[in-house]
This record gives C-alpha cells, structure tokens and sequence, in this order.
C-alpha cells in the first residue's frame, strides 16, 4: 500500500493547476465518489453527474481567495461538497432530502458499482482468490453478490450468521490484496515531488 | 469516526454489504475521504464484490450446499420409493434397524475424544463446554493496535486467524510468542489446514498475562533451503483475566 498526504505542497500544486497532481487527485478521490454515491443512487448518470460537479465545485473554491486553507481538510471537504451536490440533487428530483432524521434507514443491499472497479486482470485475480475458498464459502458469496438473495435468508440457509459473512468478506479482501498489491494496477499514484 | 474504530467494526466490509446505518455510514465517509488507509480498505473491499460479480457471472451454477431440510419438508414418496414405504415393508425394516442401532449403543460403546485443535494438544471432555473464543484476523490491520482479550482465570479459551496465502510454502509453523519474542508454544500446520481460519486451544493457565503474538512462519519454499522459514504472518494480543 502506498501512503501519501495531502499536504501543504500537494494543496500548491493543485492550485497551480499541477497536471499530474490534477490526474492523482480526480483518480483517487473519483473512485470514493462513486463507491459513495452507488450506495445511495442506482442510475449511473445521476452518479457520474454528482461526481463531476463535485469536482466542479472543489476546483473553484480552490482557486478562490478564501480557497481551502487546511490541505489536511481536502478529503472532508470534498466530502462535504459531495454531500450538498447530493442534497440538490435529491431536490430537484422530488425525492425531498434523504439525510433527515425521519427518512427510514435504507434498504440492506449489496454495494453495486455497476462494473465500475472491473477490469480482466482483477476479476482474474479475485477468481484466483474464490477458487481458494471451501465450495460453501463460495456458494455463499455468490447468493449475496450474484444472485443477490436476501442477507438474513442466505445465512439461515447457509447456516451462519452476519457476523461470518463479515469475517469472510474481510479474510477474502485480506488475500486479494496480495494479489492487487503484487500487480501494483489501477491505483492513483502520487506523483513525485 | 475514529480509525480504530473503523477497522474495530470492520466498516468496510459493513460499509459494502450495506449494513451500516444512516448515521454511521456518514460518520464512516467523512473518514475514509480524510484517511488513505481506510480509502484503500474500503476501494479493496469494493474491488473485491464487484470482480466476484464478474467473475462468478461466467462460471457454471454448482448444486447448491443447502442445510439439510425437515422431514415435514420433504414431499411425499411416489411411485418405486411409495412402495418401499408401504407400511407391510417398511414396518419390518425399521425394526431391524432399531435392533442394530440399539445393539450398538449399549453393546459397543465408543470412546469419545474432542480435540479442539492440533496446536496444543487433545482436550479429553466427558461434556460439552462453551468456550471463549477471540478473532485475531483484524488483529495485524495496519494502524490497529494489538487486541485485547479478557478471559476468566482457569479457563480454556480460543484463537483463530487466517494464515495469507502468499508464497509457495510446504507448511507453516505457528508460535505463540510473549513480549520478550521467546516461544511459549510451537505447532505446525499444513498447507490444507492453512487453507480456512485456524483455530487454537489455549489451555487453561498456559498463558501469562501480558502482550503476547501468534507468528506464523512458512517452511521450505521452492528454491529456498529447507528448513528456512519466512514470517507471513503477526498477530500482537493483549491478555488480561478477570476478576
């Protein structure tokens, strides 16, 4: 895993339009976007509508006078940002905003990016990785993936509990990231100072 | 949120599967759009879900591993298997074997030994005993610190782990180490016991209190010395008894 900041000098170069810092910084935080926003709106449109006014609006307030002045702030901000799209968003739709206290919790469902984070290489990868688990293990991952039966049913069948499908999601995640780590692929590097 | 908190509750993985509720989920974006670490977990965990779809999309349907269903459930007997469980037959045949079944249970007695693992040993137990048992799998999370388990004193208790499957080893050896790195327990553990979480007895008062590890090493990969052993894997605990 690679670690960086977003720090004093990364804020400056995104300022001065740094294309590279430019590219590492819609990549990175796009793909928050998305996961954030699929697992509130189906549409893909809706989605990739919000994403980039998003960017939009981060972009101004940076070239701004008041701009952003924290650049540990940067994540929180664009957060934030994502947050007040999403809210006019559902305005101006009619769905009334879905942050209120009285809006019933979600439905309980599978994250779904609509093939966003596929590619032929880590499909391959995380098939390498299924392969490995026991046939029940796989069976079960793929009733709530694929199939996309209900949660509560799946584990009654499969004769586990919600707790097990988390440990198993994370241990499946935990090996996968050899994996991805090894390929070093489709991640936003930082770019060199 | 804090970090440790999101890889407490393993928010991404709830995070994915929809579990969190509104205020969480919340809560756990305006971390992970502030923490790269937890960016990375939780693009990881996305990663993993869709690729599945992906992959799983283009294999073959298996028979499904279903728990088995109540006679209630089963729908009646017909044709060939009705006559097998007409009453004139079946009444015969049920009594026979209830003369074996009972010639077995009182004439040949079985001994019955549970082991809960290979790593310390046979657990002889003449009942059947809850035991504590402690998930070390979030324990070696970057970030995280070490696990702490509380467990009454004289009791048994549990660990189980994952061991990454990583390199091309020929089994592994797994240590229970204490804060000074010296070995207090030494087991080894196959490359098919390796392929699911193991799981390990810790004896009743085997273990001080105090921060301890499990290590596990991988043994003789291809090219390398046999015997050399390559460390895959750290789990830091804390063990503390109750009062």
């Amino acid at each position: 895993m690679e670690f960086f900041s977003f720090d004093e000098a990364y804020l400056k170069r995104l300022r001065e339009r740094d294309f590279p810092t430019e590219q590492h910084f819609v990549a990175y935080f796009r793909k928050l976007l998305v996961i954030k926003l699929r697992s509130r709106l189906r549409g893909s449109q809706a989605v990739d509508d919000i994403a980039q006014e998003t960017f939009l609006r981060v972009f101004k307030a940076m070239g701004s006078e008041r701009g952003i002045r924290q650049p540990e702030r940067l994540g929180a901000f664009v957060n934030s940002v994502c947050n007040n799209v999403l809210q006019e968003f559902y305005r101006s739709s009619g769905q009334g905003t879905q942050l209120d206290d009285d809006t019933p919790e979600p439905v309980d469902h599978v994250l779904d990016l609509d093939g966003f984070l596929v590619s032929k290489e880590t499909r391959e990868q995380v098939r390498k990785v299924l392969d490995q688990l026991p046939e029940k293990d796989r069976q079960l991952l793929r009733a709530i993936f694929l199939e996309e039966k209900e949660k509560d049913q799946v584990c009654r069948e499969f004769g586990v509990d919600r707790d097990y499908l988390r440990v198993l999601l994370h241990r499946a995640k935990n090996n996968f990231r050899v994996f991805y780590e090894k390929s070093g692929a489709e991640r936003p590097r930082a770019p060199k100072q | 949120m804090e970090h440790l908190q999101a890889i407490q509750l393993k928010a991404a993985e709830r995070y994915v599967l929809g579990e969190l509720p509104s205020d969480l989920r919340e809560r756990y974006e305006e971390h992970f759009f502030s923490c790269v670490e937890c960016a990375e977990e939780l693009s990881l965990a996305a990663a993993f879900v869709e690729n599945s779809r992906a992959a799983m999309g283009s294999e073959p349907v298996m028979p499904p591993v279903r728990l088995p269903v109540s006679a209630a459930q089963r729908p009646a007997a017909s044709g060939w298997l009705g006559a097998f469980l007409r009453p004139s037959f079946a009444v015969p045949v049920f009594a026979a074997l209830l003369l074996l079944v009972t010639y077995q249970t009182f004439l040949v007695i079985p001994r019955l030994k549970t082991t809960a693992t290979q790593s310390v040993g046979a657990l002889a137990t003449a009942a059947p005993q809850a035991l504590a048992s402690f998930s070390l799998i979030t324990a070696d999370s970057r970030g995280g610190e070490p696990l702490a388990l509380t467990v009454a004193p004289g009791q048994p208790f549990s660990l189980y782990f994952d061991i990454p499957p990583a390199g091309n080893y020929s089994s592994y050896i797994c240590e229970i180490v204490n804060s000074a790195g010296a070995a207090e327990f030494s087991l080894n553990i196959s490359t098919e016991q390796a392929k699911n979480a193991v799981q390990l007895l810790i004896p009743s008062s085997s273990l001080g209190p105090g921060k301890h590890a499990v290590v596990v090493r991988g043994l003789g990969t291809q090219g390398s010395a046999s015997g050399s052993a390559t460390e895959v894997a750290r789990y830091p605990f804390t063990l503390a008894f109750s009062q």
